[in-house]
């Protein structure tokens, strides 16, 4: 059987975005799902964030696919339906199938003709069942996945079936590993900052702590589980890429594991340069576990700083803090460790507490500041609380690069000082790649190369974001959510004393994977 | 089945199929809620699509072989100019439509065709006038009349979202009921000459010509929605791999203070070597005679 997976990209080909600027990788959740059944069928990948926009076509085409999926996360949810809306149409016959992120916190959204079925949960065994079912059958009129754990398929007459939850507690060293040869042709143009060619991995999934602003640990049911250290360096001796990005939300969490880890890295002599992303709380309270891990590859950390305020920390429940963020830099920059740090300016923010950010980025000089705008995701409870007030519901705003809630200053004001990140962060970066280069010259010169087409790339994309015109025109014509309307005065905003929501239950969690399916007469969920 | 019409069938299914017809952006237009300005730039690139299609027709109609052909020509034509409309030729009702976005189709009858545009109709002119008459039949038949109302229903629902009424979406809607019956009367003006291998090829070659110009036109409708939005993020060869040279280069010239000013130049000199709606149609007609 033939079987086509597409990476969608989150914007129409060619345009410069934040994900082919800053950081690009590989499509793990596409060869997850691929590496599951590539033994025995005929597997393709396409990855449209690096394709010309006729290939999928072109592919269709050429390709006959019987099977067509795709993932999504919220941003590219247009785009993804947009892929499979295009396979049925040039390959009727083709089972399409949905999966990732949003589709399986908001399934009802795919809910379409075009979609036959939708994928909820982590991927791979339900990938597996589902394909060998469909080799069997090969008729979208006669499509039966009665049984198939964590699906919800649409049959001949256009019924939408909803099947029993997935469980999700199997250990990940039973999964079968991510096909990297499915995306070998792309080799060399995934990066992260400079660092190319790049390789992806996992070695966990899911987080033990339960940020408001964050779907993660609902997606996983508050669960952690981690691939062992012997499949985590396997994985890495199989790269042929000098730089590897660890896709975990985060690494840094369990420090048995990541012992384990660096001993079975000194054992085998592995020489990788890695990079992934950790909590500042764990770095600040763990100085000799970093400086070890700097010793077994480590070059750079991509943390959630989010403010410079405790009070907003605590809104947002990231159990973090002030002190601890700036002593987590400072570690980091003794140890050599390439600091990239994401901030989230609020909406209700006025034009000192943009000023106040900027300070305080100068303050701890991070290596990339990456500043967004607080967005409450769908699947958070930000969103949940919060969705009746969004003044759009375009997901394609959702960036975090665009406030979604009303805002306090009038937008034009609002984008004026996000936009001036660019130049009030320098004295940070300029800071801290001069710390960086003192400590890990010997990694950075041979890339100079690469640091030139990193730089002439940013250079461009700063041009855009320093213009408050950009995101304006972005978003003209699509403010027409239920709160476009509402005054300042209307909303609430978290704060310390009341996060949104109060508490996270786990009621809320169940009822993600129970929902009712409202737009058909499907079965109830067995 | 005869040999005709079984070539008819596969045809269409092959076009149903074809990428030029399920383009990608039609799919995002279907999918995502673009707003009433992003239609206005599909519109002006539309419009001269719509004004120029009765040429087309008005052409081979003095080329087709017999009076046979002509009926079926003409039965099309007549609803081009109005009779299913209540008197309202399809260039006005797209107009309307236009309207409806926030353009003015006065102003854009003025201006000089865009790019995307002017190469689907120098296309069409060419394969009307330069080659067979089935290759022209087989461009507006199955390219066109086949094509269109596969396309307009991934349109429609998106126009909707968008807030535009019935009337003012009544273009897409009506080719959506019409062109049902113009593929079918131009079905059957080609089942009297699909019976050779030769015309047989003569017809696909038509049509596969006019959809891979649809194919080209609705990338170039893609770039300008992109282009309309932000103007200094999209470069023409994409997503493809730059080289550093390359993307030295392309920055360099983005720093330059009069790059946009020159770029800005040169595309405005380029679009006054283009001529306007009323231009194209003047010419296409006086071939015709």
């Amino acid at each position: 059987m033939r079987i086509l997976l597409v990476m969608p990209t989150p914007f129409e080909g060619g345009r410069l975005g934040l994900e082919n600027v800053v950081w690009l990788s590989e499509p793990v959740a596409l060869t997850s799902v691929g590496g599951a059944v590539s033994d025995e069928h005929e597997v393709q990948i396409l990855d449209m964030r690096l394709e010309r926009e006729q290939s999928l076509a072109e592919t269709l085409v050429r390709f006959r696919p019987d099977l067509v999926g795709t993932t999504s996360m919220t941003t590219d949810a247009y785009q993804a339906k947009a892929v499979l809306r295009t396979a049925k149409q040039i390959v009727p016959s083709a089972l399409t199938a949905i999966g990732g992120h949003h589709p399986t916190l908001s399934p009802d959204e795919f809910d379409e003709p075009y979609i036959d079925v939708i994928v909820q949960g982590e991927g791979e065994r339900t990938f597996q069942e589902l394909v060998e079912r469909w080799d069997g059958q090969r008729s979208i009129g006669q499509l039966d996945l009665s049984g198939v754990s964590g699906t919800r398929w649409r049959d001949g007459a256009g019924v939408r079936h909803l099947e029993a939850q997935r469980s999700q507690k199997r250990s990940l060293d039973s999964l079968p590993p991510p096909d990297r040869s499915l995306v070998s042709r792309y080799q060399g143009r995934y990066f992260f900052l400079m660092m190319r060619p790049m390789a992806s991995i996992f070695t966990s999934r899911g987080c033990s702590f339960d940020c408001n602003f964050c779907a993660i640990w609902e997606y996983y049911e508050r669960r952690v589980r981690y691939l062992s250290a012997e499949k985590i360096v396997d994985q890495m001796e199989a790269c042929e890429e000098k730089y590897i990005f660890i896709l975990d939300d985060n690494f840094l969490v369990n420090r048995k594991r990541l012992r384990a880890f660096c001993d079975e890295i000194e054992r085998r002599g592995v020489k990788k340069y890695w990079m992934t992303q950790g909590r500042t709380d764990f770095v600040a309270d763990n100085p000799e576990l970093m400086e070890r891990l700097r010793d077994c590859g480590m070059l750079g950390l991509l943390s959630g700083y989010e403010s410079n305020d405790d009070d907003n920390l605590a809104s947002l429940r990231k159990r973090s803090n002030y002190d601890k963020n700036l002593r987590a830099n400072r570690l980091l920059e003794d140890l050599g460790i390439f600091s990239t740090g994401i901030f989230m300016v609020r909406p209700d923010w006025t034009k000192a507490q943009f000023q106040g950010l900027y300070d305080y980025i100068n303050t701890l000089k991070i290596g990339l500041p990456l500043v967004t705008i607080l967005t409450p995701l769908p699947g958070t409870q930000l969103y949940r609380a919060k969705k009746h007030e969004l003044v759009t519901t375009d997901h394609r705003l959702f960036d975090l690069l665009h406030p979604v809630l009303p805002t306090r200053l009038p937008r034009e004001e609002f984008y004026a000082e996000f936009a001036r990140s660019v130049d009030a962060m320098k004295p940070s970066i300029r800071a801290a790649m001069q710390a960086f280069f003192k400590r890990r010259r010997k990694i950075l010169l041979p890339e100079l190369k690469n640091l030139a087409w990193f730089y002439a790339r940013t250079w461009r994309f700063q041009r855009l974001v320093r213009d408050p015109q950009t995101f304006l025109r972005d978003e003209e014509g699509l403010l027409n959510g239920p709160g476009a309307h509402l005054s300042w005065d209307d909303i609430r905003y978290p704060d310390a004393q009341a996060p949104e929501p109060m508490d996270a239950s786990g009621e809320k969690v169940d009822s993600l994977w129970t929902a009712d399916l409202p737009h058909s007469e499907g079965r109830a969920a067995k | 089945m005869s040999n005709a019409r079984k070539f008819l069938a596969d045809r269409r299914t092959e076009i149903e199929t074809h990428p030029g017809v399920n383009h990608l952006l039609l799919n995002r237009l279907a999918t995502a809620p673009f707003s009433r300005e992003d239609y206005q730039v599909l519109a002006e690139n539309h419009i001269p699509l719509v004004c120029m299609f009765t040429s087309y027709l008005e052409v081979l109609l003095l080329r087709a072989p017999d009076s046979a052909a002509r009926l079926w020509l003409a039965k099309v034509l007549v609803d081009e100019y109005g009779e299913g409309s209540d008197g309202h030729d399809h260039a006005t009702l797209y107009g309307d439509f236009l309207t409806a976005c926030g353009g003015d189709p006065k102003a854009v009858q003025k201006g000089a065709v865009p790019r995307p545009a002017f190469e689907f109709i120098r296309t069409h002119r060419d394969l009307m006038r330069q080659r067979p008459f089935l290759v022209g039949l087989g461009a507006v038949g199955p390219g066109h009349e086949w094509a269109i109302p596969k396309m307009f229903e991934a349109i429609i629902p998106g126009l909707r979202r968008a807030g535009f009424s019935e009337g003012e979406i009544s273009y897409f809607t009506l080719h959506v009921e019409q062109d049902d019956d113009h593929g079918s009367w131009l079905e059957e003006a080609l089942a009297d000459y699909a019976d050779t291998a030769e015309a047989q090829a003569q017809i696909r070659e038509g049509a596969m010509a006019s959809l891979e110009a649809r194919r080209r036109f609705w990338d170039g409708v893609q770039r300008a929605i992109v282009r309309y939005r932000q103007p200094r993020a999209i470069r023409p060869d994409g997503p493809l791999p730059r080289s550093v040279p390359k993307e030295l280069l392309i920055t360099a010239w983005d720093g330059i203070p009069g790059a946009r000013r020159v770029e800005t130049r040169l595309r405005s000199l380029l679009r006054s070597r283009r001529p306007d709606i009323p231009g194209l149609l003047a010419h296409a007609r006086s071939v015709g005679r």
